[in-house]
C-alpha cells in the first residue's frame, strides 16, 4: 500500500482513501478536504525531516509523517 | 428595530476576528462557555441593538475538540436567530466545506464573503450572484480591513433565508432518506438537530453514539444505515458526507469562479521556499527572535522601562503620593505604608510594562503575520521529542515576558497531551519579574562568573522543561486520545493594526492586573506582618526581628533548611515569591532592613548587576552563608509555582482541578529536588557542604530522575484503530 508518507518532494498523487476507521484523524483529514480522488501534492519536509508541507485544494496543509501513514495514495 | 442573536461561524484564518472586531468595535465582552475553557466572546452592534456570538475558528463540526463541541450544540439550539457565515474568499473549497456543514441546521444565513480585496491580486474573479443562487444563500462581499460592504451585510441579516435549496441537489435521494429513516428513531423536537444527529451517528460520532448506546432499534438502524450507504455508494458512511460535500463545492466553483492563478499562495510559496529553507530556516529564526529581544528588551524597552522606573514611580508617584500625605497630615505609619510599601512594590511591577508591551506587540506582529505557524511547523519534530508541539514555541516565546499570556496562547495547542505539558513547562522560563531574583543573587554571589552563570540559568531552564517533557509523555495520564497536529500554513499577510493592539492589551492587561491586585495585597500584607507582633507591651507595632513575619518566617525555615538557607527572611521570602515573584527582592530588603535606595539598585537587566550596592550585597551574604545555597534559593525561586496570577490562569486552561493540582504538586516538587540537588551535590563537589543524610537523599533523586528519564517508552501510544462504531 502507498501512503502520503512515501510522497517524493514536488510530487502530485491521487488519494484512494484515508485509514483509521473512528478515529479523531480520519474524520479531520476528510473534513479538510483530504476526500477520494482528491489531488494532493508534498510541498516540502521541515528541516528535521516531519512534518510535511501538502497542498491540497488551493491551501497548504502540514501533517505529521505517522498520521500522513493513514492516507492511501496512487 | 429587532433584537437579533447572530452567530458568527467561519474556519481559522478566514479574518472572522477581524470582521468580528469590526462589526462590534470595544462592544465585547468575553465569558466561557459552560463547562469548558472556550472562550465565548459576545459582541453587540450599536446600530441595530444585534447580540453576535463570535464561534471559535472552526474547520468541521466533528465531535473531537471542545471548540467544535460547543459551536455545534450551540448551532443546534435556539438561542440565535441568524448564522453569519464567513468565507475566505482566497480559499472557497475549505470554506464552503464549513458552510454546508452549518447550512442543515435550517437558520436563516448569510455568507461573508471575506478578503475580496485579495481577489484582484489573485487574478480571480467570482461571480457573486451565481455563488448566491448555487448555494441558495445571500453572498456579500466583504473586507474585514476596509470595512467594505458592511452596511450590505446589515441589511442581508435582516431578510436572511434558511438554506434549503443547496442541501437537496447536495444528497442524493438515496441518502436523504436513510437519513430521515434514522430521524424519525430519534426523540429530539427540532427537525435540524434530528437530522444533525441522524447524519453524525451515521458518521460513526463518538459522542452520540455514546449517548443512545442503550437505543438499540435506533443503533440497529444506523448500523443498517451504514450498510445501505458501503452497497449504494462504495464507500464508507464517514468519508461519504465529505466526499459529497466536496463534489458539490467543486461543481459550484467550476460555475462561478473564473481565472484562479492564487498569486498571494504563490507568493507565500516563495517567502517560505526561504524561511522554512533546511539551512536557512532555523538561522532566520535565530534572527527573527534575536532581534525582538533585541528591540525589547536591550534598546527601546529598557529605554521606556527606565523612564517609567526613574521617572514616572521614582519621582511623579512618589513625590505626588508625598505631597498628598503630607496634606492630608496623614500619620507616618501611613506614609511608610503608602511610599515604600505600594509605591515602591506596585510602581517596581509596572515599571516592566513598557518592555512588556514592546515584546508582546512584536510578537504579536509575528504571529499574525503567519509566520509563526511556520516555525510551529519547523520545530515540531524538536518539540515532540519532548512530548510539546511546534506550537509550543510561541507560548514559551511569550513566557519570557509574562507566564499569565503564555498559558493563555497554549490554546492554539491542538492535541491535549501537548497542551498539558506545555503549561507545566512553560513558566520554567524565566519571566520579567524573576530578573531581579537573578541580578540580585549574581551581584552578590556570582559578580565576576556572571557570563557563566547567566547562561547557566537558561540552560537548567530549558533543561527543566526537557526532562519534564521526557518524564511526563511517558505517563499513561499523558497519552489520552488526541486531535491530530494537522495544521494550515496561512498565507502570509499584513496583521491589522487593530488586531495587533488588541492582543497586545490583552496580554499586558493579565498583568497590570495583577499588580493592582496580588501584588497590591500581598505588599500590604508583608507590610503588616513585618511591623507588628506581640511585643513587650502586647500587640502593636514592632522591630521586624520580633514581628509576627519572623515568627511564621521561623516556623517554616526548616523545611528548606536541606536547601541550604534556614533563615527565616529567606523563608518568608520564598513564600511571598510564590504569591509573585516580584516580591522576593523587595521582602527580602525589608526583612533585612535595608533602604528603598538600595532595592532600586537592584535592576532587570544583566549589565545592572554592576549597580547593586554594597549593603544589599553584604546583607544577602549575611542570609547566605555559602554561594551554593544562594543558587539553591534561586533555583528555588525559579523553578517552583509560577505567581498566583500565573496559576489562575494555569487553571483556566487545565479546566480540571485534579490536573491543575498535579501541575503545582509537580512543580514545587521539581523545585525542591532541583534545589537539594544544587546544594547538597554541588556544595559537595565543591567541598563546602559536608556529607550528611541529605547527601543520600540528593543522590537518590538524582538516580530515581535519571531512571524517569532514560526509562523506555511504553507503547502506549493510543491505536488510531479503535473502532468507534459500536454496533
Amino acid at each position: 500500500m502507498n501512503t502520503l508518507e512515501n510522497l517524493k518532494i514536488g510530487a502530485t498523487a491521487e488519494v484512494v482513501s484515508v485509514h483509521g476507521e473512528g478515529s479523531s484523524l480520519r474524520r479531520r483529514l476528510l473534513d479538510m478536504g483530504i476526500t477520494p480522488k482528491t489531488k494532493i501534492k508534498l510541498v516540502r519536509i521541515a528541516p528535521f525531516g516531519d512534518p510535511m508541507e501538502f497542498n491540497v485544494r488551493g491551501y497548504s496543509l502540514t501533517i505529521r509523517k505517522s498520521d500522513a501513514e493513514f492516507v492511501e495514495i496512487r | 428595530m429587532s433584537n437579533k442573536t447572530i452567530a458568527l461561524v467561519g474556519n481559522q484564518n478566514c479574518g472572522k476576528t477581524t470582521l468580528f472586531n469590526m462589526l462590534t468595535g470595544s462592544n465585547q465582552y468575553v465569558g466561557n462557555w459552560p463547562g469548558v475553557t472556550v472562550d465565548q466572546v459576545i459582541g453587540k452592534l450599536s446600530d441595530r441593538d444585534w447580540d453576535i456570538v463570535d464561534l471559535p475558528g472552526l474547520y468541521s463540526l466533528s465531535p473531537y475538540s471542545a471548540e467544535e463541541i460547543v459551536s455545534r450544540d450551540f448551532l443546534m439550539s435556539d438561542e440565535y436567530d441568524v448564522v453569519l457565515n464567513v468565507v475566505d474568499a482566497t480559499h472557497l473549497d475549505r470554506s464552503l466545506s464549513l458552510t454546508l456543514e452549518v447550512a442543515p441546521m435550517g437558520r436563516p444565513m448569510v455568507i461573508a464573503l471575506n478578503m475580496t480585496d485579495l481577489l484582484k491580486k489573485n487574478r480571480t474573479d467570482i461571480d457573486i450572484r451565481k455563488m448566491s443562487e448555487l448555494l441558495g444563500v445571500e453572498v456579500i462581499p466583504v473586507s474585514g480591513i476596509s470595512g467594505e460592504g458592511l452596511s450590505e451585510l446589515k441589511s442581508a441579516i435582516e431578510r436572511a433565508k434558511p438554506a434549503t435549496s443547496a442541501l437537496n441537489k447536495m444528497l442524493p435521494k438515496k441518502a436523504q432518506d436513510i437519513i430521515s429513516n434514522i430521524s424519525s428513531h430519534l426523540d429530539l423536537n427540532n427537525a435540524a438537530a434530528r437530522y444533525f444527529v441522524a447524519k453524525s451517528l451515521l458518521q460513526g460520532d463518538k459522542l452520540y453514539l455514546k449517548k443512545y448506546e442503550s437505543a438499540e432499534s435506533l443503533l440497529v438502524e444506523v448500523s443498517r444505515g451504514c450498510a445501505e450507504i458501503q452497497a449504494e455508494f462504495d464507500t464508507d458512511a464517514e468519508s461519504f458526507f465529505p466526499m459529497v460535500r466536496y463534489k458539490f463545492i467543486d461543481e459550484i466553483l467550476l460555475q462561478c469562479r473564473k481565472n484562479e492563478t492564487n498569486r498571494i499562495a504563490e507568493i507565500s510559496k516563495k517567502i517560505d521556499n526561504v524561511v522554512t529553507n533546511p539551512w536557512l530556516g532555523l538561522p532566520i529564526f535565530f534572527a527573527v527572535i534575536f532581534f525582538i529581544y533585541y528591540i525589547s528588551v536591550v534598546t527601546i524597552g529598557t529605554m521606556a522601562t527606565d523612564y517609567a522606573n526613574d521617572v514616572i514611580f521614582g519621582e511623579w508617584c512618589t513625590e505626588g503620593a508625598e505631597y498628598l500625605l503630607e496634606q492630608a497630615e496623614a500619620p507616618e505609619w501611613l506614609s511608610s505604608l503608602v511610599i515604600d510599601g505600594v509605591v515602591g512594590g506596585v510602581g517596581a511591577v509596572l515599571g516592566f510594562l513598557p518592555q512588556m508591551i514592546v515584546l508582546f506587540l512584536l510578537l504579536s506582529i509575528v504571529e499574525q503575520c503567519g509566520y509563526m505557524t511556520r516555525v510551529a511547523f519547523m520545530l515540531d519534530r524538536i518539540f515532540r521529542h519532548f512530548g510539546l508541539s511546534g506550537r509550543s514555541v510561541f507560548p514559551i516565546l511569550v513566557a519570557t515576558g509574562c507566564a499569565v499570556p503564555a498559558l493563555m496562547s497554549t490554546k492554539s495547542i491542538d492535541n491535549i497531551n501537548e497542551q498539558r505539558i506545555t503549561l507545566i513547562t512553560s513558566s520554567f522560563m524565566p519571566c520579567s519579574a524573576k530578573l531581579p531574583i537573578m541580578v540580585m543573587i549574581f551581584a552578590a554571589f556570582f559578580r565576576d562568573q556572571a557570563a557563566i552563570v547567566a547562561p547557566l540559568v537558561y540552560f537548567l531552564a530549558i533543561f527543566s522543561i526537557a526532562a519534564t517533557g521526557l518524564i511526563l509523555k511517558k505517563s499513561h495520564a499523558f497519552n489520552e486520545e488526541v486531535s491530530p497536529f494537522v495544521m494550515e500554513l496561512p498565507d502570509y499577510h499584513t496583521p491589522s493594526v487593530r488586531n495587533v493592539i488588541l492582543t497586545t492589551y490583552e496580554r499586558c492587561r493579565a498583568f497590570v492586573v495583577k499588580a493592582g491586585t496580588i501584588i497590591f495585597a500581598t505588599v500590604v500584607v508583608i507590610w503588616f506582618l513585618a511591623n507588628f507582633g506581640f511585643g513587650e507591651e502586647g500587640f502593636g507595632m514592632v522591630e521586624t526581628d520580633s514581628s509576627m513575619l519572623a515568627a511564621i518566617g521561623s516556623a517554616i525555615a526548616f523545611i528548606f533548611a536541606p536547601l541550604g538557607f534556614a533563615s527565616w527572611q529567606a523563608s518568608v521570602a520564598v513564600i511571598t515569591g510564590l504569591l509573585a515573584k516580584e516580591n522576593v527582592v523587595g521582602t527580602l530588603a525589608t526583612l533585612l532592613n535595608l533602604s528603598d535606595e538600595d532595592v532600586e539598585t537592584v535592576g532587570d537587566s544583566m549589565e545592572s548587576i554592576a549597580e547593586v550596592s554594597t549593603p544589599m550585597v553584604d546583607a544577602l551574604h549575611g542570609v547566605f552563608p555559602l554561594a551554593v545555597a544562594a543558587f539553591a534559593y534561586l533555583a528555588f525561586n525559579l523553578w517552583s509555582t509560577p505567581c498566583v496570577a500565573a496559576l489562575g490562569a494555569m487553571r483556566r486552561q487545565f479546566a480540571s482541578g485534579k490536573w491543575f493540582g498535579f501541575a503545582a504538586t509537580y512543580m514545587l516538587v521539581y523545585a525542591y529536588c532541583l534545589a537539594l540537588v544544587i546544594y547538597q551535590i554541588g556544595g559537595l563537589i565543591l567541598g563546602v557542604v559536608e556529607f550528611n543524610v541529605f547527601s543520600v537523599v540528593a543522590f537518590i533523586i538524582v538516580a530515581a530522575f535519571v531512571y524517569l528519564l532514560f526509562k523506555p517508552v511504553p507503547d502506549n501510544r493510543v491505536s488510531l484503530k479503535i473502532p468507534a462504531k459500536n454496533i
